[in-house]
């Protein structure tokens, strides 16, 4: 494992590996502070950049950029109380109240580099989950590999709210999309229209450039505001910043439990940042000597808020890289780069593809100590950046989308399959259908229907009689029912009326 | 957004018992359209699929029927699901807030509350910009767009248009053509 680890950090410090990773860093830093253009978006954006890259190089720019929207999505949240990324909305809660007190610093300070240790918590989890899981991976063949693939759909359309039948439907217009092509087994042409086009099937990067970027383009357009919306002027001086790393430190304890919740609620699917922040938050808040400050500016709520943002993205790469399971929008995009990269998660990443996992881990802390280090350097500059109007930036947004698209295999038939994409994208957003199953569904649909063919190839129909395909199959029901029983017993308590949370 | 009804304060006179709760006022749920719109013809396009991998091999057409089978089941599920549900009269108060209604917050509320003007202004200058891409290329179309865009649409000056449509020629050129040598779009001129 040592020498493994070390050959990795070797690869991530090439010069050119490291220079892609320091670009990952910069456009992630701008997205994180934008709110608005969230870190999956960015990532679909970029996808096609990858092209041509080593896959250590193309995964030290991609997860350089995400690992960092997670880091600098605090600082909105703390200097002007609007989350620069969905997953930093808990930061607002006290980090915006000290600010107001004039300790916007001390709250930067603390977030920031609770932030870095929350991503070192992480990449450890992921190192160390590695000899864990091989043995489990290794130990599976073609049907407990199917049966993975649908409980990982299941998992997040399940726990993605109320939405269940919505998500299954749209996961199986996903699994319909990924049929289109050439059938591998017998040299069918399937639902291609008598395209030459459609032969290869729906290519994956303009197809995931459309359905995340275009919707972002077009309320950029619609709303026709400055991006911070009515956020307050950047303070006019920012001090204070040590005495929030000295705060992290004294509350070791915080930063280890709120990094703990992280990377393990990162490593299930379908739950994510969103969800960990707020059980780190309230977790940190039943701990603190002084609960009754949380909500009114307690550095120990900044803290855990930091740690647990980062420290998931470790957690998240776990089922991503062992089983082809990602566990939110971002890391079905970057399961995308996966294959583009030509790798195959799962035993392959595990083994001889060791040196890329690693990598991983070394690229998620190298990015976010760059990260803090450049945000405490160049806080204030950067905080201006919010204060772009977004329209200014939708010109640049459609070149990214129609060159994103058309690098996939240089033919405007990619361009056309994006705009598919992006209406999809819209619909679903404006009729309230989710898009992460869809897209996740697309990702696995071929790898789904060749583990169901090796699996009848090999034991026929007797596959579905093994005790972990039984068990997994168990799973997969309990996936289903928990949340339904749990959602039940909520709508017969008395919920908040809309209006109430809204005004 | 949904009002409250307001609550009643009627006033019971001394020495008479007090009269039975009223029932909580209850409302006739909104069709949601667009979703058993959206249902029915994706129950279509899955009956479609299904009706084509039925003349498939079992080996090519196992999973293209297991999926489309599977999707004609759910969304007819959901369409009946969805047609109850606008049957029964819930209490007005019922309405929740859940936590991912939130999420997706600010896209979700600029595309149900963006005006049909702003809509089809939008979508023609996207349009305008892919049959653009289409016809004279990216190097022509891409300052092109930037300058009108940025002029007529989000009005900013004219110098402003002007050096934001060269910087991002130049920025395109030297990346694409000299630095990267990368295909773009060429157009059909070309």
């Amino acid at each position: 494992m040592g020498e493994a680890l070390l050959d990795s950090l070797s690869q991530v410090l090439q010069l050119q590996t490291l220079g892609l990773m320091l670009l990952g860093v910069a456009i992630g830093f701008v997205v994180g502070i934008l709110p608005g253009l969230g870190g999956p978006v960015t990532l679909a954006l970029m996808l096609p950049f990858t092209f041509g890259m080593e896959p250590v190089q193309a995964f030290a720019f991609l997860l350089g950029m995400l690992v960092v929207t997670s880091t600098t999505g605090d600082i909105t949240s703390v200097l002007f109380g609007i989350p620069g990324e969905a997953t930093s909305a808990a930061a607002t809660l006290d980090g915006y109240p000290l600010t107001r007190r004039g300790q916007g610093g001390r709250a930067l300070g603390a977030v920031l580099f609770s932030s870095a240790l929350g991503s070192v918590f992480g990449a450890l989890v992921l190192a160390a989950m590695v000899p864990v899981i091989r043995p489990v991976v290794l130990a599976l063949s073609a049907p407990e590999f199917f049966m993975l693939t649908l409980v990982g759909l299941t998992f997040v359309v399940a726990l993605s709210g109320k939405k269940v039948v919505k998500g299954l439907i749209m996961a199986c217009l996903g699994l319909l999309v990924a049929l289109i092509g050439i059938d591998s087994q017998e040299g069918i042409a399937r639902y291609t229209m008598d395209q030459i086009y459609l032969w290869d099937g729906i290519p994956l990067v303009p197809l995931v450039v459309g359905l995340f970027g275009g919707a972002e383009v077009l309320q950029l357009m619609l709303s026709r505001s400055s991006i911070a919306g009515g956020a307050g002027a950047v303070p006019k001086k920012i001090t204070g910043i040590g005495e929030g790393i000295r705060d992290t430190l004294r509350h070791w304890p915080v930063v280890l439990r709120a990094s703990g919740i992280g990377s393990t609620i990162g490593m299930i699917p379908g739950l994510g940042g969103s969800v960990a922040q707020f059980i780190a938050y309230g977790q940190a808040r039943q701990s603190s000597k002084n609960p009754e400050l949380f909500g009114k500016g307690a550095i120990d709520g900044v803290i855990a808020s930091g740690a647990v943002n980062n420290a998931k993205d470790g957690g998240s790469l776990v089922p991503t890289i062992a089983f082809g399971i990602p566990g939110g929008a971002a890391t079905a995009v970057l399961l995308s780069a996966f294959l583009i990269a030509g790798l195959d998660p799962g035993p392959e990443m595990l083994t001889t593809e060791l040196d890329v996992t690693y990598s991983m881990v070394w690229i998620v802390v190298l990015a976010n100590f760059v990260a803090v280090a450049a945000a405490f350097a160049f806080l204030r500059p950067l905080t201006r950046l919010t204060f772009i109007s977004g329209p200014l930036l939708v010109p640049f947004l459609l070149l990214l989308l129609g060159l994103g698209a058309y690098s996939s295999s240089n033919s405007f038939g990619d361009v056309l399959v994006m705009l598919v994409a992006a209406a999809i994208g819209v619909a679903c957003i404006r009729w309230d259908w989710p898009r992460v199953p869809f897209l996740l569904a697309v990702v696995l649909g071929g790898i789904a229907e060749r583990y169901l063919f090796v699996s009848y190839s090999l034991f026929g129909w007797d596959w579905l009689l093994r005790p972990t395909v039984i068990g997994l199959a168990v799973v997969l029901l309990l996936v289903f029912l928990v949340p339904t029983l749990r959602r039940r017993r909520v709508q017969a308590q008395p919920a908040p009326v809309a209006e109430e949370v809204r005004s | 957004m949904t009002t409250p009804e307001p609550r009643t304060g009627t006033t019971v006179p001394a020495g008479t018992a007090p009269p039975a709760p009223a029932p909580e006022p209850r409302a006739r749920r909104q069709l949601p359209t667009a979703d058993i719109v959206l249902s029915l013809v994706l129950a279509a396009l899955f009956a479609n699929a299904f009706w084509t991998a039925m003349e498939w091999s079992v080996k090519a057409g196992l999973f293209p029927r297991m999926v489309t089978g599977l999707g004609v089941l759910l969304t007819l599920l959901h369409v009946a699901v969805l047609l109850l549900k606008a049957r029964t009269p819930v209490p007005v108060v019922e309405k929740r807030v859940d936590a991912d209604d939130e999420a997706e917050g600010d896209v979700e509320y600029v595309f149900a509350h963006a005006g049909g003007r702003a809509w089809a202004r939008s979508l023609a200058w996207i349009a305008a910009f892919f049959v653009g891409l289409y016809v004279v290329g990216l190097f022509v179309i891409a300052p092109l767009f930037a300058l009108t865009y940025l002029r007529f649409s989000v009005r900013t000056s004219w110098v402003f248009s002007v050096a934001y449509a060269a910087a991002t020629f130049a920025v395109l050129y030297l990346a694409f053509e000299v630095a990267l040598q990368l295909p773009v779009p060429p157009g059909l001129f070309l």
